[in-house]
């Protein structure tokens, strides 16, 4: 690694504006796992300033506020993974954070950096979308708060200037009786080909209509969202294999419709639908347990 | 450059250390301190060799920057051990044959330490997960999962 | 050697006698090594994969404060190489894969020698690169060698082609191939596949070099065989053996990428040119897949004349061997692939040709198995294809052609009683995984409708040492004052393990406990005596036997004294318990310790002397290869092995688990048990990893994609099948120590084609290129038109 300075930041407020006179000429270092890979590579932009906000109290921690969970974003994928407020109303989310690299990863790395640097693979970000978050970023002149689904552009592009610092990522609680899902094909992350993912939320009535739907595939589209038209056909209706094998197909039709054909495109196709499929089969299979314990 | 002076305590014992931002922790353990137990094999936080535990959690120390352990407590393998005598894992290790090379063998039983002082009776899935981030080509993991698996708090 | 039937020692499994060092940080690799005024080096490489270099331009670099050494090809007029001498230490007017070492620098820092090596310029003039083996076997024009005439090399074995991209070709021709053709019912042709990848040792490769004053060399290394690395470094720079040493610390994995010579000779030159501070050179990851040797890429065919009733009557293979950039051990992977193309069956009549090619891509060298993990994955799925083109089930298919005694092998050599069985291998895994025939049709489409499909398939495998044909190992056994030993031997414990064994071998045949054997670490040429190399599996058989030898060297020193103070004969004594005992008089005894330095009488007087015993084995018997027909005998002992397996496939996402497998090799004796399962369980892994997921991926300039775990990743804790199986076979061989034959490369063969055949057994898709990735099967199966609709 090439020499650079560090600041150890000792409040949000410090962090900002060392940032807001440094802009490009520094980065942020929170678990470092992502940033310490970049700067090693051997064309690497090396910052004149590494800023570590690691002892930044205020960014640290999970916890819950007027029906929201207020992830900051100093807390770490384990962290995430063993929070109860998020397996009880973002269980899909600990999911995601769960199968994030290996231990080491998840011990250091931390859903701010998995947000701030966007990567085509960053687990929880699907299931953040899926759940509505909004994201906080704090810089000296300005303080805004937006929707998560509108912050990232594309993979490794996200709305946020040189100075500004994510400061809170606030997620609207499921509504109760909503079940989640995440599911990853294969472990192995050799190739982008088998980093697709599917984040999943459903709710149903009394009656079993499925009265809310949230598709959010990983890896398959040009930058996260929710595949509506998916959802919208599930609303309304009884769950069946049928149904969800449609919303599947759906699904892989969006995905072509933005990316086109390409080589990997043979297997991605059907097998974003497969996952689909499954992810909502999972939902009802949690929202039929619950159901068994009400009885 | 502006060096740091950091204190930590590193195998139960103080320092106070001047360090380079742009060196990690897996730099100053091996080419400052001298502790060479602790092995590089990636650089980039995929093989684990070089896994430590910053305050009971295990880290790739190729992946932590030498100012970072401010504050903090570092225990390496050569800090295992306790009044000579070796921690369970470590002869757990040798009697199973789980050491082959050897190159693995401290980042893994860092990685082990951890899950055992966390989850004194773990499953054979959930040790599997505990090492799925060191790597070790020669032994096939089976006697690295049993010598874990013998191992209780 | 001891022949009781019950060993006190041997087969037991005693404990790595190097696992506490490990444990706990203390055993030293090169790379925990400094030494006093130390320098470190980086290494400028290629960004292309075939060019001229035009010019290189040094001049910032070694203004640099702190750059001591900056060294190009221009100044390095060398050639290196093992079989074939083709390689320059760095490269020389032309570059031949990206990734190739073309300048070197030595600074007081890794930090400065890693700006320094960024200041250096270097103009190519780019050529097309050759990346394909079929293309650069037909090439006449665009030559990476066009020196390939001139190379010196070992003329009685390997037979370069000049004005060809061919560097070597090895020929079997056994019988009358037409005539055999001729006679088949049913000719059965494929093609396979498969291409190059990594060893990845944990331990990347590393040297520490000092050229000192007078040309003395004092060499630490990462290397499996330190006497091969002297022999070359003296071949190289024309040095007399007594002034090199090489000392060879722990080293951490080497699967045969640290055979042979690799980084020392570079190391060497920057240390000379920093006049003589020792220079130390560590590869990255990075530089371990891109710049280090791999292993070889290979296509091949085979074409199989079969009777109705399941008998070979003639079979022809040519292999293609992807050499990569300079053929290194690439040749005689091509050889040894080559004698053993047929596999353990019977052949009237074979034809092999086997070809080493090079390519502009990362060079091949040594790997675990030596081209028969390659070779095996073609073979044993073409095998089931022959059993289901004549509707034979194919473990009859196999149990009617498998090597018998009284068959002759491909070279000609004939089977024999204590050959090992590969039928008993085979007929072991067969009964683990509960063969009973291929599912039907029918039977798979019910199974594919329930989304989750199993399937079972086996395979069987044989190797033998590839090694010259005067290969020999030697030991020094010397006894300390209070009765213990150190044995020195120089093949190294790279993590295979044998130290173990020897000590063993010693307890069980002088009777002294393990507790007082040591043997000793960090092998170096200056005190340890020769070995050939710790390749091949051939050291536990073979070294095994010269410490054997050293044994009853020191057994008939002591005689000799003893027989001098009890006034008998030399033969009158037993050896027990730490002691030497008359065998009619048992009160009479001396205990091991008194005669360690020379033995005293109560009177004064001395006798003996210090204990040394001294081993040495060779191998005898062994020929070159006839060029034309390849008859001879190569091989000092071939082990047979199987694998059975059974995976369960997600039919809607190609992914797949093997649930079980189960591998059996006939070892001849089973050294130390926990041991050996180590090995088999570990190279089982590994033929995995080479099975399901890694592989070289290039640009199509031929640029390495994948050169890190991120991209190019090997087996995890987590990717490991649910259920081991080691299964050992003992029919003894009559020459290996104890009856002992080497296992250390045989668990990794034949994985790959296990798996192959029972996703065909489970999906009935055709598998014939390396690695089977989950995507591969998936698009296998939409071919599958019968299963999938």
């Amino acid at each position: 690694m090439k020499q650079f300075e560090y600041i150890n930041a000792k409040s949000i407020q410090e962090a900002a504006e060392i940032l807001s006179v440094l802009k490009n000429e520094a980065r942020i270092i929170a678990g470092g796992t992502d940033l310490l890979i970049e700067l090693r590579r051997p064309n690497a932009k090396t910052p004149q300033t590494v800023v570590d906000i690691t002892s930044v109290k205020e960014l640290k921690g999970i916890s819950e506020s007027n029906g929201s969970i207020i992830l900051k974003p100093l807390a770490t994928h384990t962290e995430i993974h063993k929070s109860d407020l998020v397996k009880k109303f973002a269980g899909f989310l600990g999911e995601a954070a769960s199968v994030i690299g290996a231990p080491q990863i998840r011990n250091r790395g931390t859903v701010g950096g998995n947000v701030m640097n966007a990567a085509t693979c960053a687990d929880t970000v699907p299931a953040l979308i899926a759940l509505g978050a909004k994201v906080t970023l704090h810089s000296v002149t300005a303080t805004r708060t937006m929707p998560i689904v509108d912050f990232f552009i594309k993979p490794y592009k996200t709305k946020a200037n040189a100075d500004d610092i994510l400061t809170e990522i606030k997620i609207p609680k499921l509504p109760s009786g909503a079940k989640s899902a995440f599911i990853k094909l294969g472990r192995r992350n050799a190739l982008s080909i088998s980093r697709l993912s599917v984040a999943a939320v459903l709710v149903q009535d009394k009656s079993g209509i499925i009265t809310e739907a949230r598709i959010v595939p990983g890896a398959a589209l040009p930058t996260w969202m929710r595949v509506t038209e998916a959802e919208r056909m599930l609303i309304g209706e009884k769950p069946t294999e049928k149904l969800f094998e449609a919303a599947g197909k759906k699904v892989s039709e969006v995905m072509i419709s933005f990316t086109g054909r390409r080589w990997s495109t043979e297997y991605k196709e059907p097998v974003i639908g497969v996952l689909v499929r499954r992810a909502l089969e999972k939902c009802i299979i949690l929202l039929n347990e619950v159901r068994k314990n009400e009885c | 450059m502006k060096k740091f002076i950091i204190k930590t305590v590193i195998n139960n014992r103080k320092y106070e250390l001047s360090v380079s931002p742009n060196q990690t922790l897996l730099d100053l353990l091996r080419e400052e301190l001298g502790l060479t137990g602790t092995k590089r094999g990636c650089e980039v936080g995929e093989c684990g060799a070089c896994t430590v535990l910053i305050n009971g959690e295990a880290v790739n120390s190729c992946l932590v920057l030498a100012p970072q352990i401010d504050g903090k407590e570092v225990l390496t393998v050569e800090g295992l051990a306790e009044d000579g005598e070796l921690h369970p894992l470590q002869k757990s290790f040798m009697k199973h044959d789980a050491v082959h090379c050897g190159y693995c063998t401290p980042g893994m039983i860092m990685s082990a330490k951890q899950l055992v002082e966390e989850n004194p009776q773990p499953t054979e899935e959930e040790i599997r997960t505990a090492i799925s981030g060191n790597l070790c080509r020669c032994t096939g993991y089976v006697q690295i999962v049993d010598a874990i698996s013998e191992v209780q708090k | 050697m001891n022949t009781k039937k019950e060993y006190k020692y041997i087969g037991k499994s005693v404990p790595r006698i190097d696992a506490d060092e490990k444990v706990t940080g203390q055993a030293r690799y090169v790379s925990d090594i400094s030494m006093p005024g130390m320098l470190h080096a980086k290494m400028l490489t290629s960004p292309v994969a075939h060019a001229k270099i035009k010019k290189i331009d040094t001049s910032k670099a070694k203004a640099l404060d702190g750059v001591v050494a900056v060294l190009t090809g221009e100044e390095l007029d060398y050639h290196v190489g093992l079989y074939l001498v083709d390689k320059r230490i760095l490269a020389r007017d032309k570059v031949r894969y990206q990734g190739e070492p073309v300048a070197a620098v030595a600074a007081e820092t890794l930090e400065i020698a890693e700006k320094a090596i960024k200041l250096i310029e270097v103009e190519y003039e780019l050529l097309k690169p050759l990346l394909d083996v079929e293309e650069s076997f037909n090439e006449k024009e665009n030559l990476i060698h066009p020196d390939l005439g001139n190379y010196s090399h070992l003329k009685a074995a390997f037979f370069p082609q000049p004005g060809t991209n061919i560097c070597h070709v090895s020929k079997i021709r056994k019988g009358d191939i037409d005539k055999g053709f001729a006679e088949a019912d049913v000719i059965v042709e494929r093609e396979y596949n498969n291409p190059s990848v990594q060893h990845v040792p944990m331990e990347t490769h590393g040297a520490i070099v000092q050229w000192g004053v007078s040309d003395k060399v004092m060499i630490y290394t990462s290397a499996q065989s330190p006497f091969t690395v002297r022999n070359l470094f003296c071949y190289t720079f024309k040095l007399p053996h007594q002034k090199v040493r090489v000392v060879v610390p722990y080293v951490g994995g080497g699967f045969g990428g640290k055979a042979g010579i690799h980084f020392e000779p570079l190391v060497g030159c920057l240390s000379r040119a920093a006049g003589g501070r020792p220079v130390k050179l560590i590869a990255t990851r990075e530089e371990e897949y891109n710049t280090l040797p791999c292993r070889c890429g290979l296509k091949f065919k085979i074409k199989t004349g079969l009777k109705k009733n399941g008998k070979i009557t003639a079979q022809k293979l040519v292999l293609l061997w992807s050499a990569g950039a300079y053929a290194d051990y690439a040749v005689n992977v091509t050889r040894a692939s080559g004698y053993s193309a047929g596999g353990p069956y019977y052949y009237e009549n074979l034809c092999t040709d086997s070809y080493t090619v090079y390519t502009n891509q990362v060079f091949g060298t040594a790997y675990r198995g030596f081209g028969h993990v390659e070779l095996f994955w073609g073979l044993e799925r073409h095998m089931d294809l022959c059993a289901d083109k004549i509707g034979i089930d194919p473990y009859e298919f196999k149990k009617i052609n498998l090597l018998k005694p009284d068959n002759t092998t491909a070279t000609g050599e004939i089977v024999t009683d204590s050959s090992g069985s590969v039928r008993k291998c085979l007929d072991a895994v067969i009964k683990e995984i509960n063969w009973s025939g291929h599912k039907t049709n029918e039977e798979k489409i019910t199974e594919i409708k329930s989304g989750k499909v199993r399937g079972k398939g086996f395979a069987v495998l044989h190797k033998a040492p590839a090694m010259p044909t005067n290969t020999s190992s030697s030991c020094v056994i010397k006894m300390n004052e209070n009765g213990s030993v150190i044995l020195n031997v120089s093949a190294t414990d790279y993590g295979n393990g044998t130290y173990t064994p020897l000590t063993q071998i010693i307890a069980e045949e002088m009777d002294i406990p393990l507790s007082k054997i040591h043997v000793a670490f960090e092998t170096d040429t200056d005190r340890d005596p020769y070995d050939w190399q710790t390749v091949a599996s051939r050291f536990m058989p073979m070294g095994g036997r010269a410490v054997i030898n050293a044994c009853n060297e020191l057994k008939k020193k002591m005689s000799e004294v003893a027989a001098k103070v009890f006034e008998c004969s030399q033969d009158d004594f037993i050896f027990e318990d730490e002691k030497i005992i008359l065998k009619n008089n048992p009160e009479k005894f001396i205990p091991y310790e008194k005669l360690a330095t020379g033995y005293v009488f109560p009177n004064g007087n001395a006798i003996g002397g210090p204990l040394i015993g001294v081993g040495v084995y060779i191998a005898e018997g062994l020929t070159n290869l006839d060029k034309e027909t390849g008859q001879g005998l190569p091989a000092f002992n071939w082990t047979f092995g199987a694998h059975g397996v059974e995976v369960e496939v997600d039919v809607e996402t190609g992914e797949f688990t093997v649930l079980k497998i189960a591998s059996a090799l006939d070892v001849g004796k089973v050294m130390n048990e926990a041991s050996l399962k180590g090995q088999l369980i570990g190279g089982v892994v590994q033929g995995l990893g080479t099975a399901i997921c890694e592989r070289y991926v290039y640009s199509s300039d031929g640029r390495l994609l994948n050169k890190s775990f991120t991209d190019n990743k090997i087996p995890t804790a987590k990717d490991i099948p649910n259920v081991f199986v080691p299964i050992f076979i003992e029919t003894p061989h009559d020459k290996g120590a104890y009856g002992s034959r080497g296992a250390a490369e045989h668990p990794m063969i034949s994985v790959a084609p296990a798996i192959g055949n029972a996703l065909k057994d489970a999906l009935g898709i055709e598998l014939t290129e390396m690695p089977i990735r989950f995507e591969d099967v998936w698009s296998a199966m939409q071919k599958e038109k019968t299963l999938v609709g």
